[in-house]
């Protein structure tokens, strides 16, 4: 037997009602009578059935106006509602159903066809019932998971001064992530990823990516290094088919450059801020994903940028918005927004121009838009890495020696693992930002001006910075003999703690005196981590020959 | 269009279906024509197509789940000629519905009388 329903039967003729009452109630059905449309609305309003059985013709207000009326307040809701008429024309009974009616039953009633149409519905609307519980069960799962997602994802510096960044209020759910975090040495990576599909898959992936990008940028890993491991682990575990484009931007404040890794992403367009002139770049690699580890060859673009100068990073879903009439909004129509004038407002532009393209039609929530621009270091600030663990033991006294060969110079960078082991001491956790830059500055000196014997003279001006990085690359492919040791040392002292780094090269020493000598440059590409190294060492001296160094630091550091 | 006057055998299911709460349908439904036959002649008195119809109509669809088939399509005429507007003529059909009136009220009393 199929379970009791409450139903509302309006109609102006008592005797109907009287019909139509007892045949709804030897079904077993509990019944709510209402002799006009004003009086089923009330009705319908107090008791909440389950289903209406609506004459179309009524004084007061007909069941056309009554059903169009309860249709637009049951937004969720489902109640079936069945109209009662003995109108025959074609135009009449198509209006019933325009007006929210879910079918007819023609005068005079039967029995039999009553009864099968209100169990019928009455199914329906369990279906429905039953729909609804599991849309609200998935909405509430689907808050849990952005709420993770966003505190997994959005713990970056994405709110510092030079970054604008829209991104949907439910992008978890389109599959596009914005991700930024400040390096150790200051630099910032910037990442803007668009997964294939929606949903489930595309939220999921980009849970390891962000971990990822943000465990590995924090401890100072290298833009390729952290695109290998993320390229890597959504190899492993995404579906075929399913894949991340992106677009991965690693700042350099201090020397004003970018590089840039696009895969599969559109074009991304700098605008230069001191020619009010736009530059684009095209993504030749492909998405994160796709390829094994092995084959995984990022081509990375370097770019000099100004202060002022802006990248602008977008998924495909601005260039693939509709409007209307089907048309998509297009590379030219955005590229044609970059006008000098409109400079301080590029951002907004942008995003105002597809709002407009779009109309009525309605944007698909898929645009994800992001702009960084170079900025002095003055203005972001040293990055503040926060310990988070709130452990207050941790390795006191201790020391290592790690000592790199010829082949591991060649490609390898220490310092990640170097620092990881050092901020192990929870008191310097805090510090991690300048220690990062000490032992970065400590270790390339060790290894351009020792090891490799680069002479620092090679970089005065942009042209001779890039010939020293070309200089500096040919001699490190080429390096057979020679190695750097790095010593480290901790001692525990009353309320704090000592860390002393020594770094050994096995070159022929340099004339550290001038290294030492020379003020902070204020166009300078080198040195400048020397007022750092003043700043927070108590003593940083080199041996006589110049082939080893040592800085020695006191923490908690004197305020 | 000649229609079969009553259809004994839907009466006969109501009586089925509502038992004892048979005769009041019955008297229900001829105390409510009537004041809903009185309700049509004044509107078509007063030459109101919009009240005609919408009296006619009822009356139709309550005549039609009693049974009384010929009563029901005098009323569909009378809602059909005043959807046309023609006034005039819907009074030449309610003297004959008026005449098929007393004749359901009849046959319905009888019934009732000889439960």
């Amino acid at each position: 037997m199929a379970p009791a329903l409450r139903i509302l039967i309006a109609d102006d003729n008592e005797s109907d009602r009287m019909i139509l009452r007892s045949i709804v109630r030897k079904e077993g059905h509990e019944v709510i009578l209402a002799a006009n449309g004003e009086e089923a609305i009330r009705l319908f309003w107090e008791h909440q059935p389950d289903l209406i059985l609506l004459d179309v013709i009524m004084p007061v207000l007909d069941g056309l106006s009554v059903a169009k009326e309860l249709r637009s307040k049951l937004a969720e809701d489902y109640v079936p509602i069945i109209f009662l008429t003995s109108l025959q024309d074609p135009e009449s009974l198509a209006k019933c159903l325009d007006s929210g009616g879910d079918d007819f039953l023609s005068k005079p009633y039967n029995r039999v066809i009553l009864k099968a149409k209100i169990k019928a519905f009455g199914r329906m609307r369990s279906m429905h019932e039953k729909l609804q519980v599991h849309n609200r069960q998935m909405l509430i799962e689907q808050q849990v998971a952005k709420t993770i997602f966003d505190n997994v994802a959005h713990s970056g510096c994405l709110d510092l001064a030079n970054i604008t960044h829209s991104l949907s209020p439910l992008s978890v759910f389109n599959g596009d992530t914005v991700l930024a975090e400040r390096k150790p040495d200051g630099g910032m990576h910037l990442f803007l990823g668009d997964f294939t599909g929606h949903g489930l898959p595309a939220a999921i992936g980009a849970m390891p990516l962000a971990e990822i990008f943000y465990g590995m940028t924090a401890k100072g890993f290298a833009m390729e290094e952290v695109l290998r491991e993320i390229n890597s682990k959504l190899r492993d575990i995404l579906p075929v088919g399913v894949f991340c484009c992106g677009c991965f931007v690693e700042l350099d404040f201090y020397e004003k450059r970018a590089k840039i890794w696009l895969g599969g992403l559109p074009d991304i367009v700098c605008f230069r801020a001191e020619s009010q002139s736009i530059e684009t770049f095209r993504s030749t690699d492909l998405p994160l994903g796709v390829l094994e580890a092995n084959k995984f060859q990022p081509t990375l673009l370097d770019v000099f940028m100004a202060d002022g100068d802006e990248l602008f990073i977008w998924s495909d879903g601005i260039i693939e918005s509709r409007n209307e009439d089907g048309e998509l909004f297009g590379e030219d129509r955005l590229l044609a927004i970059f006008q000098p004038a409109s400079v301080n407002t590029l951002f907004d532009s942008i995003l105002s121009a597809v709002d407009r393209f779009v109309g009525e039609a309605g944007a698909d929530d898929d645009l994800t838009l992001l702009s960084v621009k170079m900025a002095s270091m003055d203005v972001l600030g040293l990055p503040d890495l926060d310990n988070r663990r709130g452990s207050l033991v941790g390795p006191q006294d201790w020391e290592f020696s790690y000592t790199l060969g010829a082949l591991t110079l060649r490609g390898f960078n220490p310092l990640p693992i170097v620092l990881n082991i050092i901020t192990e001491v929870e008191g310097l956790r805090g510090l991690s930002g300048q220690l990062y830059t000490l032992l970065s500055e400590l270790y390339s000196n060790a290894l351009e001006h020792g090891v490799l014997s680069l002479p620092s003279s090679l970089k005065f001006s942009h042209d001779g910075f890039s010939a020293y990085y070309t200089e500096r690359e040919k001699r490190l492919a080429a390096l057979i003999d020679g190695e750097v040791e790095i010593r480290v040392k901790h001692r525990p002292e009353a309320d704090g703690g000592v860390l002393e780094v020594t770094i050994i090269d096995s070159g022929q020493g340099f004339d550290h005196q001038q290294f030492l000598a020379r003020d902070f440059p204020e166009d300078g590409y080198s040195g400048r981590g020397l007022p750092l190294i003043n700043a927070i060492c108590e003593d940083f001296y080199y041996n006589p020959t110049g082939n080893a160094v040592t800085a020695l630091l006191r923490w908690p550091l004197a305020p | 269009m000649k229609v079969q006057r009553f259809d004994p055998l839907v009466l006969a299911e109501l009586k089925e279906l509502l038992e004892e709460e048979f005769p009041e349908l019955i008297t229900t439904f001829i105390w409510d024509s009537q004041q809903r036959l009185a309700l049509l002649a004044l509107a078509i008195e007063a030459a109101d197509a919009g009240s005609t119809r919408m009296s006619a109509h009822s009356l139709k669809g309550s005549s039609i789940n009693i049974g009384f088939a010929q009563f029901a399509q005098l009323c569909d005429e009378i809602e059909q000629t005043a959807k046309i507007g023609k006034l005039d003529n819907c009074r030449a059909l309610l003297s004959a519905l008026l005449l098929e009136a007393e004749w359901v009220f009849d046959h319905l009393e009888i019934l009732i009388k000889e439960l």
